[in-house]
């Protein structure tokens, strides 16, 4: 039987992976799939913890982050082609109008 | 199930239901027209009263365990409803000197206005987290509203990938959060915390716990752009249509403190919690407050723009009432509560003004344009000056109180030294706000011709007259703000 | 830990196998190359344009509103599985929520995000 601690384990993983990608990569669509990865091993330890707890509303709430980041999936693509239109690019080292 | 679970978040039904009426309402009318304005101010109104009837109404937790309803969630529902009100008048002509037409952007209000809401009433952490994801999408694209204006792209999605990321950590605070305590309900979070009952034994890790609420920290800190997490704050404020920006600095801030005190001071970190890393998180609090009350205020001094200089005494802001929170106690959420509303008639406001003088060319921005605003706009200029009076917590105006009760907070709670750097970072802040005063009144343009500019009275200028009108009775009479707030927790 | 000595076993095996399978024919096979064989198809059309063309902006568009709609499918599958224990009353809120989500495509029909023309 795999304990909860490997679950845990491989989640906090995932999620310091995720958490690099956003740090690292300069492209906005993969700092974006970093993103997704993150709440992704969030989900993992939630469904871990449900399920050693035998309690339910972890799972419920893996289901309703699933739709957040479905949203957040449209809004971001939706800013990304806005900047697409008007720049020519996703790369964030090229949006320097605001800094200071 | 029973129906006074639904009159408990009528307000709540109210705001959504206004929202898709003013969405459909765009999408199907024709002509531009005053109309989804006018539907967002009733539905504004609409909200306020029915928190109003639930403030005196009996504290219930409706739909098992899902939403408070009582003073507290009442109070939060009116200012936030009323701020929703007050952007939505000051954007009417905003929007229509840039040729944007008002049905999206009243609706998407709206919708940020339901996550609030549900911020402030949450009594579990999935509802928690829905309103602040509710709350956060619609103010991505409120950013961005500008579709063709660069700089309007660049803040919507410096906002939005630097808001993801933190809403990764919050949620992961809340998963290791529920993962130790085994339960999502706050109230029974709460009894844990206290060791009334007993912590699930197969999961329970004082380490995880401790994590897991600093996790939810650095979420939250974030969202109120506290010190080490403001990066994106000044750039986003700056980026975005000012109406906009007014919005989410004062509103969404609010909104982020008000679940904030039901997840600290109320659910993981009460009084006498047996939990045994509370004393350092506490210090945690209390030193992000510091330091952004200092950060923020050191800053703005050296800001020559005026969006700019607002957005780092934002920062400064958040300090204020983070300070309110760190004290974990009933005066710091009284603090708190009563900055909220203070911080958010002052700041949207000043954002007003500012949105009121800007150039549709991107001018007017700067701290020189300023320069001899009493000759030429006479009746703006007064009510920036009792603005920037109050924003620097003058005695007469409504901030000082707002101050006063966050610092007895502090002292109550033993941490002297945290109130007395929060008397040092007001002191450097009155230094900024009377500079503008000082650039108004008593400094001439010598190259323009003052000409005194007769003022319209448009929607903007009844909305910031209003708030102004607001900060003035409740400066003079507190006693109105106190007594209201008295009812809270009780 | 000597159970998951089979599977690594055939882990092994099945990784060689298909390693093996795949380079066998560029091993010993014969190689006679040319211009017609190296051509991109050595039946069919030559290819025109470029493989890296852009897909046009509107599929994003159609892609993104396909992501909301789809994830409905996450609620409306626990409600259907415990359908029979929290009866009528969950029929009419599953029913609410749907009516949200039309009046979400109602918006987007209306404001032409999905003409492609």
């Amino acid at each position: 039987m795999t304990s909860l601690a490997n679950y845990l384990i491989i989640s906090a993983i995932l999620f310091s992976i995720g958490a690099a990608g956003v740090l690292f990569r300069r492209n906005a669509i993969i700092i974006f799939m970093c993103i997704e990865l993150m709440l992704n091993a969030v989900n993992l330890t939630l469904i871990a913890f449900s399920q050693f707890l035998g309690e339910q509303s972890g799972q419920v709430l893996v289901f309703f982050v699933m739709t957040v980041a479905a949203a957040e999936a449209a809004v971001g693509l939706a800013i990304v082609i806005a900047i697409y239109r008007n720049k020519e690019t996703v790369h964030i080292d090229d949006l320097n109008l605001l800094k200071g | 199930m029973n129906y006074n679970d639904f009159i408990a978040v009528l307000p709540l039904i109210i705001l959504a239901m206004t929202g898709l009426a003013v969405m459909m309402w765009d999408a199907f009318e024709k002509v531009p027209s005053r109309s989804p304005l006018l539907l967002t101010v009733v539905g504004g109104m609409g909200a306020i009263v029915a928190a109003v009837a639930n403030l005196t109404a009996a504290p219930v937790i409706a739909f098992g365990g899902l939403f408070f309803s009582n003073t507290y969630t009442g109070f939060f529902t009116i200012i936030f409803s009323a701020a929703a009100v007050l952007s939505a008048l000051l954007s009417e002509q905003f929007l229509k000197e840039r040729e944007m037409i008002i049905g999206e952007y009243c609706a998407l209000i709206l919708f940020s206005v339901c996550g609030m809401v549900m911020m402030a009433s949450g009594a579990n952490l999935i509802v928690t987290f829905l309103g602040l994801e509710t709350m956060s999408i619609a103010f991505y694209v409120l950013a961005g509203i500008f579709r063709k204006e660069e700089s309007s792209n660049e803040a919507s999605l410096k906002y939005f990938l630097l808001g993801s990321f933190a809403t990764g950590f919050f949620l992961y605070g809340i998963a290791l959060v529920y993962g130790t305590t085994g339960t999502m309900n706050l109230a029974e979070i709460r009894t844990i915390m206290l060791g009334l009952a007993p912590k699930p034994a197969a999961t329970y890790s004082s380490l995880l716990l401790t994590l897991g609420m600093l996790f939810i920290i650095v979420g939250l800190a974030f969202k109120v752009s506290a010190f080490p997490f403001h990066q994106w704050a000044p750039d986003v404020y700056e980026g975005s249509p000012t109406v906009v920006a007014g919005f989410m600095s004062t509103a969404g801030k609010t909104a982020a403190f008000s679940s904030f005190i039901l997840l600290f001071p109320y659910a993981l970190l009460p009084t006498a919690a047996v939990h045994l890393g509370s004393e350092k998180i506490q210090i945690v609090l209390a030193i992000l407050a510091a330091c952004s009350m200092l950060y923020g205020n050191i800053v703005a001094v050296s800001q020559t723009r005026i969006k700019r200089m607002l957005a780092y005494s934002s920062i400064a802001h958040a300090g204020y009432m983070l300070l309110g929170v760190s004290a974990l106690n009933e005066n710091g959420i009284t603090g708190v509560a009563i900055y909220s509303a203070v911080y958010i008639l002052m700041q949207i406001s000043a954002f007003g003004i500012v949105s009121v003088l800007e150039k549709s060319d991107g001018n007017g921005f700067e701290l020189e344009d300023y320069v001899g605003l009493s000759k030429r706009r006479p009746w703006l200029a007064f009510l920036l000056a009792i603005i920037m009076l109050s924003l620097a917590g003058i005695p007469p105006f409504a901030g000082f109180f707002g101050k006063y009760y966050l610092f007895l907070a502090a002292i109550n709670a033993g941490m002297v030294w945290l109130a007395i750097v929060g008397v040092v970072s007001s002191i450097i802040a009155s230094y900024f706000y009377l500079r503008v005063i000082v650039l108004m009144y008593f400094r001439q343009a010598n190259d323009q011709v003052e000409v005194s500019v007769p003022e319209k009275i448009n929607t903007s200028f009844v909305a910031i007259a209003f708030a102004v009108a607001a900060l003035l009775v409740l400066g003079i009479y507190p006693s109105l703000l106190i007594n209201t707030i008295g009812y809270l927790f009780r | 830990m000597s159970n998951y000595i089979p599977l690594f076993l055939m882990l092994v095996i099945a990784f060689g196998f298909g390693a093996i399978m795949a380079n066998l024919s560029k091993w010993i096979g014969p190689k006679k190359p040319t211009k017609e064989k190296l051509s991109t198809y050595e039946s069919g059309m030559e290819p025109i344009g470029t493989t890296r063309d852009r897909i046009s902006i509107k599929y994003y568009i159609v892609a993104m509103l396909f992501i909301i709609f789809d994830i409905e499918i996450v609620f409306l599958y626990p409600w259907a599985v415990t359908f029979d224990k929290i009866g009528v009353f969950a029929l009419g809120e599953m029913f609410l929520f749907l009516a949200l989500l039309f009046i979400g495509y109602i918006y987007i029909l209306k404001k032409g995000a999905l003409q492609w023309d």
